[in-house]
């Protein structure tokens, strides 16, 4: 079990948050275009063969004499898909990175019962991590997006996309100074090199203007973004940031 | 633990060198980094010496300043003061010489080295060498057991082993080599001795020596059994020449005795033998070709027989009887074209020129061709020597040639004369003098116990103790005296001498300190293999 009784419960208050209508396969809380179900009046029309005989309104009939239809509004489950970064990068802080998928995958599962939960539980570190954004729904990628080609799937699909991105206290501020072979974990390309206060100084600047930029990429594709540092309790991420970020509602 | 060289210790301050060495050198950290995107775009920069790392307690710097540490200790030179006396090296060479049988002083010598070797030389690290027969080194229990041999024992190779060995080199012998410290043990003199003997050409030639006063001796000659003696006057402290003129045609031994009467009678006694036969027989085996046997017949003084052993063999196309020289005819399987070539030898004297009588000669088969070639047509080889076998290829049909060779007989008399010459001769044996056997015979066993004999690789036979030995040959057995003759031994005086050095004095037993450079230097070595693996391994 990743969560304690009170955060579930605190967790089955909350649902994911999208800005535009959603249309998926299963019937659900969601409003969508498409008419139907069960779901609130929307309008009338013109009765057109084939319709269903139970949705043509006869009192309307008993006063105008013509055939209409109601129509509904009909509530689709909102398709959802969490992409939890593998990359041996995530090493330092995959467990948060896990543990933040699999909250948001208890999340939606309340609208929508469906493995995500399961899926998230069997990461492991090292597993290929291919991020596909659904046609339609919510794809939500927890990433420290140090993969640049991350850009390019994220663009793709018209479905909306929200940004968790996470950093390491240690990525956030270098602890180690001297002189260092520093290995990239991706690559496995290492490089020798001083690291002194200087060099931690610009590299704090380089950090900042990199999730900058993550950040204005994402605003110009109303992408939702959000920084966070592995350090922070999950429960104040969940409830605090990922809801002003409007990620969660 | 005392140093031998304290200022060495100086050298530890290159633990200092080491620290800042260390620190200039220091190995980069690893730090694994999710990406290398941004430090990529970090420009570089040379690391200002306030911010080199203070050197961290790295096992490799510790293992490293220990090998700088046991470096400089070994140089310095540590050791322990001990209070067990040093071992000397000392070496006891023992002269085994045949002289030195007389009045028991082998004895006496095998005694003091083993006086020496259990006695003051035992806390030391002892070496005994001696010829007995050969030089080796022998342990106590080789010591113990220890005794003469019959012959002249060459001291240098001993000492020369021996001063390899050991810092104190101790001769133990009646004479000694200029430089060499000795305990002697000299012999009353005036020994009369043979010491040198020959027979052939009907002579008798002997030296005699006499290392005391003028004096007559009596000297008996004994050829085959048959006794006769006379009385000769040797001069004081010389030599003199002895010979008899005496018919030794058929006589097998020879052996000569002086009554001396003095303490060393070895070299009193001479012989000399055939080891082949005195007659000139000769046999023929295979095809008895009756020009053969009557140009063997025509050589004076030959015998012919029909079987037994003979001075000369010969074999018609077949393996030819037992004899001191053997000749095998081999008759051509065709004739060989050119003109034979006769070489010069003994066994072609007079027949130089007359090649051209031959007769019809071929060349020898395949497994005769070895040996000296004595006639040859071109490349081929028609007649050769090996060792006392001849080869002969040449037809004795007379209706090819044979009776046109008219110096027939002239060969035959060559090949008696050469055998008589090789195996007819008599022989002189000496102890230490090795002695070539005729082909066909061996030693089959001394007729004394104890006799000291070996064989060479080659075959040769080397007495090293007078006496007789059983020869075992064709036709049959032969005794073979083997008496003492060398001239050395036959002055048996020698002096009485006590060596410079004593043995019992404690010069050169001073304790040795233990020294530890070894173990610091060895020390310095693994601490530094270790450092270097760790540093591998680090890496």
């Amino acid at each position: 079990m990743l969560f304690d009784e009170a955060f579930v419960r605190k967790l089955e208050a909350l649902r994911l948050a999208v800005r535009r209508s959603v249309s998926g396969r299963r019937a659900g809380e969601r409003p969508t275009r498409k008419r139907g179900g069960s779901g609130d009046f929307v309008a009338h029309r013109s009765y057109a063969q084939g319709d269903e005989f139970r949705a043509i309104d006869w009192n309307l009939y008993g006063r105008l004499g013509q055939l209409y239809v109601k129509e509904f509004a009909r509530e689709e489950a909102l398709p959802v898909r969490l992409a939890v970064d593998t990359t041996p990068s995530m090493a330092p802080k995959f467990d948060f990175a896990r543990r933040l998928g699999a909250a948001l995958a208890l999340v939606a599962s309340q609208e929508s019962p469906s493995g995500a939960l399961a899926e998230i539980e069997r990461l492991r570190l090292g597993a290929p991590f291919l991020p596909v954004a659904p046609a339609r729904g919510l794809l939500v990628v927890v990433s420290d997006l140090w993969d640049e080609s991350l850009r390019g799937a994220l663009a793709e699909g018209r479905s909306e996309k929200a940004v968790i991105h996470v950093l390491s206290p240690e990525e956030l501020a270098p602890p180690f100074s001297g002189k260092l072979r520093l290995v990239d974990a991706e690559t496995g390309e290492s490089r020798v090199r001083f690291v002194g206060d200087e060099e931690r100084a610009e590299y704090r600047r380089l950090l900042a203007a990199h999730c900058e930029d993550w950040r204005s990429w994402c605003f110009d594709r109303e992408i939702n973004y959000l920084r966070c540092a592995s350090s922070t309790p999950l429960e104040e991420v969940v409830q605090v940031y990922l809801r002003e970020a409007g990620v969660l509602e | 633990m005392s140093l031998e060289s304290p200022a060495a210790l100086w050298g530890l301050a290159s633990l200092a060198l080491l620290a800042i060495f260390s620190l200039w050198r220091q190995a980069a950290g690893r730090a694994t980094v999710p990406s290398l995107l941004l430090w990529k775009r970090i420009p570089e920069r040379n690391p200002p010496i306030r911010a080199l790392r203070r050197p961290k307690a790295r096992w490799e710097l510790l293992l490293q300043a220990l090998a700088v540490a046991a470096a400089v200790l070994a140089l310095a030179g540590p050791f322990v003061a001990s209070e067990i006396p040093r071992p000397r090296r000392v070496a006891l060479v023992l002269d085994t010489s045949a002289r030195l049988r007389q009045g028991g002083r082998i004895d006496r010598i095998r005694e003091e080295a083993l006086r020496l070797y259990d006695g003051p030389l035992s806390g030391d690290r002892r070496s005994v060498f001696a010829a007995a027969p050969s030089p080796r080194r022998l342990d106590r229990a080789g010591l113990a057991a220890l005794g003469p041999v019959d012959e002249h024992v060459d001291l240098e190779p001993l000492l020369a082993a021996a001063r390899q060995a050991a810092d104190h080199v101790l001769l133990l012998s009646d004479r000694a080599p200029a430089g060499v410290d000795a305990r002697l043990f000299g012999s009353e003199g005036g020994n009369v001795g043979i010491t040198a003997l020959s027979v052939g050409g009907g002579e008798i030639f002997a030296r005699i020596a006499n290392h005391g006063a003028v004096r007559d001796v009596a000297l008996v000659v004994r050829i085959d059994g048959r006794e006769t003696a006379e009385r000769i006057s040797l001069p004081a402290g010389g030599e003199r020449a002895w010979s008899r003129k005496a018919d030794l045609g058929g006589a097998e031994s020879v052996a000569l005795e002086l009554e001396t009467g003095d303490g060393f009678p070895l070299d009193d006694r001479a012989g000399a033998v055939r080891l082949g036969t005195a007659e000139a027989t000769a046999t023929v085996t295979g095809s008895r070709d009756p020009d053969v046997l009557r140009a063997l017949g025509a050589v004076e003084g030959v015998k012919l027989r029909s079987e037994g052993e003979a001075l000369v063999s010969v074999g018609v196309d077949a393996v030819p009887g037992p004899a001191s020289f053997r000749v095998r005819i081999h008759t051509p399987l065709g004739a060989s074209p050119g003109s034979p070539v006769v070489l010069r030898h003994p066994l072609t004297a007079g027949l130089e020129s007359r090649a051209s009588e031959l007769g019809r000669v071929g060349e020898l088969p395949p497994e005769a061709r070895g040996g000296d070639p004595l006639i040859a047509v071109g490349e081929r080889r028609v007649a050769v020597l090996r060792g006392t076998e001849l080869h002969v290829c040449v037809d004795l049909d007379p209706a090819r040639g044979w009776p046109a060779f008219p110096s027939f007989p002239i060969f035959w008399a060559n090949v008696v004369d050469f055998a008589r010459k090789g195996a007819g001769e008599f022989a002189v044996l000496r102890t230490g003098r090795p002695f070539a056997l005729p082909p066909g015979s061996a030693v089959a066993a001394a007729s004394e116990p104890g006799a000291i004999w070996s064989l060479s690789d080659s075959g040769d036979f080397l007495a090293h103790t007078a006496g007789d030995y059983l020869v075992r040959r064709a036709g049959g057995e032969r005794r073979l005296p083997v008496g003492l003759l060398d001239a050395r031994e036959s002055d048996t005086a020698g002096e009485t001498r006590s060596p410079g050095w004593d043995p019992a004095r404690p010069e050169g037993r001073e304790p040795e300190p233990a020294r530890l450079g070894g173990w610091a230097a060895g020390a310095a070595l693994g601490a530094l293999l270790l450092a270097w693996l760790l540093e591998r391994r680090r890496d």
